[in-house]
């Protein structure tokens, strides 16, 4: 009975932290060393793909704290302004709150749709941002390039996701 | 009469609840925008904690991104196989020329110690190197930095030069002890005093995230043409003198863009090249008077 319950804290821990080590393990990815020229300058935060998608669905199992601490990682990583990533996705995660319900309620077409408007936002932002650190105002096209990478890298990383889902709902 | 009273009562009550459970959210923004603003004005408020996490990250990255890396090689080469033949013969042509190359740099360097000798000035020798592997290549549109497997602990330091392919690549801006962080020269950011090998006019090279590299304060008088190298001038004692840099050529509007000698955009492996400091340089047998034949203009080198 004691060993029972204490499997079913530890597979309780592991369905809490497993959506977190799956955004770390996409933040690892996008920042490894790809060999396709041109590539890093375009590479998507693949994080963000997947902080939309548990704001939509699993909001509880990636909680804001988590979601500052890899947009931590994220700036840590690329070198990029600490605050920059973690304001980011912080914002994301916001503007879910009062679009996921239409999200939940609709075909999967318009959660894409969603992911995309709000990954273009996201490149304007971090273009403004761009903007004021470097003090002129640096070309808008890679930035809007890098959103468009995401959104076509969507589907497959909504993919990931979900098949996790189903994976951590079978273990309940 | 009672529902009606209640009801009011039943909302005010939620809009606390919703309040405490976007607080933590709200928070986080304010502090993110915060920090953001912080290390804008101070970039190198964070640098520690920045060295110090990706020194704790370094192995995890490594073993992420091996796999990853092997497959993209193995994908690279099979879509290449239909070029094979012609990338041979291209291979082939440069092995001859390189040969012709080689001939002469042994001939160069067997006159170079001949008038060492008799200067009495002793080789210099004391350069040092580390080769590391990129286990980071990252910045978005218009950072461009990588993460090199290798820091302090293997000798690496600041301000250090990072070479690929025989071309400069940037210098490490941050080193912890099992990784350094490297600023490419095509960030937006970074800045490299250069000679015109040919004409030794001097100019500066700037980065805009981009493939080519921008050439700016050069000379009225500048004479530079397409295929001229560019090397690196050593003002400012950023980068030690006489580091290839790039090759210039037009752009599509005319243009003079320097095209970077060693593939920043594929970077798998760098070479990080301590040049020593002049202490290590200089010998007792350096510091030895000239020949008196030899003085005068010679001396003036």
């Amino acid at each position: 009975m004691g060993e029972n319950e204490h499997w079913h804290k530890v597979s309780d821990s592991a369905r809490n932290v497993a959506p977190f080590l799956l955004v770390l393990l996409l933040t690892f990815i996008s920042v490894v060393p790809l060999q396709v020229p041109g590539y890093s300058g375009i590479a998507p935060p693949l994080a963000l793909l997947a902080i939309f998608y548990w704001g939509v669905y699993r909001p509880e199992l990636l909680p804001a704290p988590a979601v500052a601490l890899l947009g931590a990682l994220q700036d840590i990583l690329t070198g990029a302004p600490l605050g920059q990533y973690m304001l980011i996705y912080l914002l994301v995660q916001a503007s879910l709150i009062s679009q996921r319900q239409l999200f939940l309620a609709h075909a999967f077409f318009i959660l894409w749709w969603g992911y995309a408007l709000i990954a273009l936002l996201a490149a304007i932002v971090l273009w403004l941002i761009a903007a004021a650190v470097l003090q002129t105002l640096p070309a808008l096209t890679p930035f809007l390039l890098q959103a468009c990478m995401g959104i076509a890298l969507f589907p497959l990383v909504a993919w990931l996701c979900h098949r996790l889902s189903r994976l951590l709902a079978d273990d309940v | 009469m009672t529902a009606k009273r209640k009801a009011p009562i039943s909302d005010s009550a939620r809009l606390p609840a919703g309040l405490v459970q976007y607080a933590p959210l709200g928070l986080l923004i304010a502090a993110a925008l915060a920090l953001l603003v912080v290390s804008s004005v101070r970039p190198q408020l964070g640098e520690g904690v920045r060295t110090r996490s990706t020194d704790l990250l370094a192995p995890a990255l490594s073993a992420v991104g091996q796999p990853i890396g092997a497959l993209s090689n193995l994908l690279t080469t099979l879509s290449n196989l239909t070029e094979l033949r012609a990338e041979n013969e291209r291979l082939r042509t440069e092995n001859d020329r390189l040969r012709a190359y080689q001939t002469a740099v042994i001939q160069l360097e067997a006159e170079n110690k001949g008038l060492r000798d008799l200067l009495k000035m002793p080789l210099v020798t004391e350069q040092r190197e580390v080769v590391g592997r990129v286990i980071v290549d990252a910045g978005g549109p218009f950072s461009r930095n990588i993460i090199v497997l290798a820091g302090n602990r293997d000798g690496v330091r600041t301000g250090l030069p990072a070479l690929a392919a025989g071309g400069l690549v940037g210098r490490v801006v941050s080193a912890g002890q099992n990784s350094s962080r490297v600023l490419l020269i095509s960030d937006l950011n970074a800045r490299v005093p250069v000679l015109i090998e040919r004409t030794r006019q001097r100019a500066m090279l700037s980065g805009d995230g981009g493939a080519t590299l921008r050439l700016s304060d050069l000379p009225t008088d500048a004479q530079i043409k397409a295929g001229d190298r560019l090397v690196t001038s050593g003002a400012g004692g950023i980068y030690p003198p006489g580091l290839p840099v790039g090759v210039a050529r037009a752009d599509e509007n005319g243009r003079v863009v320097v095209e970077p000698i060693a593939d920043l955009t594929r970077l798998e492996m760098v070479q990080i090249l301590d040049p020593g400091t002049p202490a290590d340089l200089l010998t007792p047998e350096s510091s030895q008077p000239l020949p008196p034949a030899l003085r005068g203009g010679a001396g003036g080198r």
